[in-house]
């Protein structure tokens, strides 16, 4: 049996994948955190002997393949923010992932998508681990002083950026929505910081030919180009404020085989099956690894290469059922 | 979407408490945030409607065409 661990709400990435199990009539239970949560499905897992019962029906012995995705990102109750749910709703947060902890050594032995122990790695691992692995990254600080901000500004040609060092999600505002993405800074904006800052991550910016995103599944690369047709440098520092532009074109592309085979052995060596992964071909033609996301999207690159991304998963996880 | 001016919705209070990055946020119109499609739905088909799926989109590349509620 197939365990898919989402959550209710709309993710792009999963329900089209559930279209093709559904297609291929594969064995496979959705299990989210409102089934959970909201009383809504009946769910008892008995911690002594690891056996999870769902509806009465215990699935844990036909369990081969677990698909983790955003599992215990999305944990909506229905409390104030205010004291004391505000607080009831953190606890119940960490419950949350303590519960998520136990399923990941509970079913260790099985196959994950992604690994369980890859699930966590974070843009700081990666980068750090890359750097050990000799996969080019950018120079990257955390720093919350404005003297050593200066100092990497001064020693960075090419610019600096600074960006989430997980990740931001969407403040919505009514009629707007306010996100945070990777910005470029100047020496206007360093100046006018105080001395002391809440500490904040910053990169070397990398000049580029053109950016690569690749969704990588078990030894298999999926990248696409994405080539922006302007010349006048009007381009934002984060590519996604960009998608749309009329300028931009998505290309199918392959990556050097023998960088294919390097980012292979470190997927490997940080415990990553799939992953999706942000590459900038400098104007040298080097390869610069920017960051990876364990349970990154993949429709788009998906849709507009006719890569098929969401049925080669669905196969994967067929293929790994026995 | 180029160059758009960055501004915050936070307090100088709340972002003496922040990292630097929530000083430089976008700011877009809720609808049109591809990821949220709050307002958006991809087609009026009833087929494509039920408990489970309410989203849909297809895995083929037929279009990116989107169908607004007040159209």
């Amino acid at each position: 049996m197939i365990v898919v661990l989402s959550y209710d709400w709309y993710e792009q990435g999963t329900d089209p994948v559930i279209d093709w199990l559904i297609y291929h009539k594969a064995n496979f239970v959705k299990i989210t955190i409102q089934d959970l949560l909201n009383k809504r499905e009946n769910c008892k897992i008995n911690i002594n002997t690891g056996e999870i019962w769902i509806n009465g029906k215990e699935i844990s012995k036909d369990i081969n393949v677990i698909w983790f995705r955003r599992f215990e990102d999305d944990v909506r109750l229905n409390l104030s923010d205010k004291f004391p749910s505000k607080q009831a709703e953190f606890e119940v947060d960490h419950e949350i992932r303590e519960l998520t902890k136990f399923l990941f050594s509970r079913f260790k032995e099985k196959k994950w998508m992604p690994h369980y122990k890859g699930i966590d790695v974070n843009k700081l691992d990666v980068l750090y681990y890359a750097n050990k692995a000799k996969i080019k990254v950018p120079t990257t600080v955390v720093c919350n002083n404005k003297n050593d901000l200066i100092t990497f500004f001064k020693n960075s040609l090419t610019g600096i950026i600074i960006k989430p060092i997980r990740h931001s999600g969407y403040f919505i505002k009514e009629k707007n929505t306010y996100s945070i993405y990777t910005n470029s800074i100047d020496e206007k904006f360093i100046n006018s910081l105080p001395e002391n800052f809440t500490a904040t991550l910053f990169q070397e910016k990398v000049k580029s030919k053109f950016e690569i995103r690749v969704f990588y599944l078990d030894g298999e690369f999926f990248a696409t180009a994405i080539i922006i047709n302007n010349n006048n440098n009007n381009t934002e520092a984060d590519i996604k404020l960009s998608f749309e532009s009329k300028d931009i074109n998505w290309i199918p592309y392959k990556l050097p085989t023998k960088y294919e085979q390097e980012m292979h052995a470190f997927f490997q060596s940080i415990n990553l099956n799939t992953c999706s992964f942000d590459v900038i071909l400098t104007p040298d033609n080097e390869n610069i690894l920017l960051e990876i996301n364990p349970v990154g999207q993949y429709s788009a690159p998906s849709n507009r290469c006719n890569y098929n991304i969401e049925e080669k998963i669905a196969n994967w996880l067929i293929k790994n059922d026995k | 979407m180029i160059n758009k001016k960055k501004t915050t919705i936070f307090s100088k209070q709340e972002l003496e408490e922040l990292p630097l990055t929530y000083r430089l946020m976008n700011e877009m119109e809720t609808e049109n945030v591809g990821e949220l499609y709050l307002k958006s739905v991809f087609t009026n088909s009833k087929k494509h409607y039920s408990k489970s799926y309410k989203m849909y989109i297809s895995s083929k590349p037929i279009s990116n065409y989107i169908i607004k509620k007040d159209e």
